[in-house]
């Protein structure tokens, strides 16, 4: 038998191999061994394994039922923040339904935006033009002069009327007529009629000089002539609308 | 018979081309009209009224809703000078425009510089403004031989100007010469409206007169007064 410091203990009575005279824990001589019969009882390490397990038993009750609290809390804390996810989740797919909503809206935008964009830019070219016309309008102020050789103001008026500003070219071309009529220079008017080429100019263009010019018609000596030209232009064109030139002629 | 004439609830302003003639009636005055010109500047897309309101007084406002408004039947080509037609007018005579019973002439006044106005002539009312923006223009709205010479009213119209111009103080050479006008035919506003209402121009008086009393009793109905 191999040396055993504890002996073999079985439940129930039996021999036992215990060290002698020594209490657990001695240790005899080997071969210095009684044997002895003691009654059947719980031993002591038996006791001892119960009690931890019961102790143990106690403590992993207490253990769990503290962690089972503790778990119940999270769980209800848990709870709770899921319960705010699910408001938050729910205000967000709302705000995400309303920002869905929104986005033909905002492609609409977008869209007028660019068109604005591409406006402005047209706009920008057209003032640059402008800029143009008037720097050029301000270097041939002196049209108006006798003998002054500048560019007639009609050419800018075609100009303009060519860039979509008739309004502005009838504003130019009434204004100047006007000035000229009202100095008496109907020398100035006959020459701006006769170098007037209606084959260059629009219909709105030359309807501008007919009608600018109607109340000077007894003292323009090409009004006439330009009358016949303009209406002879217009047939051409395929632009001729009843009463188109009525109450424009020259002679009444 | 009024089917052309429109009030800005039936027909918004924005469907009028270059021009139109308006016409509204007087808050204070029951029963008188006022006309002028709307013209649309297609540059700035801007519509304005031009309308000599009283002596001196020549006026380029924003449309107002209590005015009827009646394209007159032109082509648009035409319409679109009669526009650049007002501006200019506008433009040209700064001082304004003095108050009469002057005929409009189509002939400018090399004295005076203006459109409209000529040498011998006085001064306008709204309506014979109107007339002769038109006549100027090409287009006469009306057959003035046509015209009665004197109607009920019109001579105690004339003279109730004439007080006004007396309380306004005008000067003394101008009263004296609006009294010696008392009397002259008188264009009334609804005339005009009517010129403008008819199918064909110049209209004659008895094409005229039917649609200016159509036209003054929409205006009452519909209560443009302004």
């Amino acid at each position: 038998m191999k040396r055993n410091i504890f002996g073999t203990s079985l439940v129930g009575g039996r021999f036992h191999d215990i060290p002698m005279g020594g209490s657990i824990g001695s240790v005899m001589p080997y071969g210095e061994r009684t044997r002895s019969w003691s009654p059947p009882r719980a031993p002591a390490d038996s006791l001892i394994v119960h009690t931890l397990q019961q102790v143990l038993a106690e403590m992993n009750s207490t253990d769990l039922a503290t962690e089972n609290q503790m778990l119940k809390a999270k769980i209800a804390a848990l709870t709770e923040l899921c319960d705010e996810f699910d408001a938050l989740r729910d205000e967000l797919s709302k705000r995400v339904e309303r920002l869905r909503r929104m986005i033909p809206k905002y492609r609409h935008l977008r869209k007028a935006l660019k068109e604005a964009h591409s406006k402005s830019r047209a706009i920008e070219a057209e003032l640059a033009e402008l800029k143009k016309i008037m720097a050029e309008n301000e270097k041939n102020r002196g049209d108006f002069d006798p003998g002054h050789k500048g560019k007639p103001f009609v050419e800018h008026a075609n100009r303009l009327d060519k860039i979509g500003q008739t309004d502005a070219a009838l504003d130019l071309i009434y204004d100047r007529i006007d000035t000229l009529l009202v100095k008496g220079k109907f020398e100035e008017v006959d020459s701006v009629l006769r170098d007037a080429d209606p084959k260059r100019l629009s219909v709105d263009i030359l309807l501008g000089l007919l009608t600018s010019t109607l109340p000077a018609r007894t003292k323009l000596s090409t009004r006439a002539k330009f009358f016949a030209e303009v209406e002879r232009e217009i047939r051409r064109r395929d632009q001729w609308e009843d009463g188109l030139l009525t109450g424009l002629e020259s002679q009444p | 018979m009024t089917a052309r004439v429109h009030t800005p609830q039936e027909h918004p302003f924005e469907f009028i081309e270059h021009v139109a003639v308006a016409i509204t009636l007087l808050r204070e005055r029951e029963g008188q009209g006022h006309v002028g010109i709307f013209h649309k500047d297609e540059t700035t897309s801007e519509l304005r009224m031009i309308h000599l309101a009283w002596h001196h007084s020549l006026k380029n406002s924003r449309p107002k809703s209590s005015y009827a408004w009646i394209s007159p039947p032109i082509p648009k080509r035409r319409a679109r000078q009669v526009a650049a037609f007002c501006r200019r007018v506008y433009r040209a005579n700064a001082l304004g425009i003095p108050y009469a019973f002057s005929q409009a002439t189509d002939c400018f006044d090399q004295q005076t510089g203006a459109f409209i106005l000529g040498p011998d002539r006085n001064g306008l009312t709204c309506a014979s403004f109107v007339l002769g923006v038109f006549q100027s223009a090409g287009l006469p709205l009306i057959q003035y031989g046509t015209w009665p010479r004197i109607r009920d009213g019109d001579e105690e119209w004339q003279r109730l100007i004439l007080s006004q111009l007396k309380e306004d103080e005008a000067s003394t050479e101008h009263i004296r010469r609006v009294e010696s006008e008392v009397g002259s035919v008188r264009y009334r506003p609804e005339d005009v409206a009517g010129a403008a209402a008819t199918e064909r121009l110049p209209a004659s008086f008895v094409q005229v007169q039917p649609l200016a009393e159509a036209i003054l009793a929409k205006l009452h109905s519909d209560g443009l007064l302004t």
